[in-house]
């Protein structure tokens, strides 16, 4: 697993990091964004509830987020 | 071949139960398709073969092209597609052995821009697999 950002910030003097790098592709992220305010904000289940399946879900894949 | 609404995702139809989040999931997927960078193809090919390793229903290819991914016979493929099929083949069960050379690769050949379609694009195939079986239990 690679420990080093192997894509380059989309924005000048921004450090690689999800959003920025994701900016390379400007509808994808906004389209992106969109669907995760949707998830996040609506819905019956709980913010809490949507947040504990995140790091579980995190963890079962080593995901740093 | 649209990566909404065809049979192997008939997820798609259970989110219609949610109007605003079908609407959104289906805009970012075809966010992804539309991508200038890389070319149909290779979606095509690579949603095939992360299909085929969920065990569930290929669409869009040739039964020998889905003969040759099911072999991993990549030999076959032009080298652009081989590069992004290495990549698809590690995303569903093994996303920490894709190599930074492997990433490089992809870069090479379709730019930053392709590689970050590219990568959202094999994520979200295995995505909608998932939420394949899991909605609708189709797994052949």
């Amino acid at each position: 697993m690679s420990t080093t950002p192997r894509i380059g910030s989309a924005i000048p003097g921004a450090p690689a990091e999800f959003g920025t790098v994701m900016s390379h592709t400007p509808d994808i992220i906004a389209k992106f964004g969109d669907l995760y305010a949707e998830f996040w904000q609506q819905g019956l289940i709980s913010q809490e509830v949507k947040e504990m399946t995140r790091i579980r879900n995190a963890r079962i894949t080593d995901c740093g987020y | 071949m649209s990566l909404i609404g065809i049979h192997s995702e008939s997820f798609i139809e259970a989110l219609a139960l949610r109007p605003a989040l079908h609407m959104k999931y289906t805009a970012f997927l075809a966010a992804i398709e539309s991508s200038d960078a890389v070319p149909e193809r290779v979606f095509t090919l690579c949603h095939a073969r992360i299909a085929q390793i969920h065990g569930q229903q290929v669409n869009g290819i040739s039964a020998d092209e889905s003969s040759m991914l099911r072999s991993q016979r990549l030999e076959a493929f032009d080298p652009s597609e081989q590069i992004a099929l290495i990549a698809a083949e590690k995303i569903p069960y093994q996303h920490h052995a894709i190599e930074d050379e492997e990433v490089e690769a992809i870069k090479l050949a379709f730019g930053d821009a392709g590689c970050v379609s590219l990568l959202t694009a094999l994520a979200f195939f295995d995505v909608s697999c998932r939420l394949n079986a899991t909605m609708t239990g189709e797994v052949s």
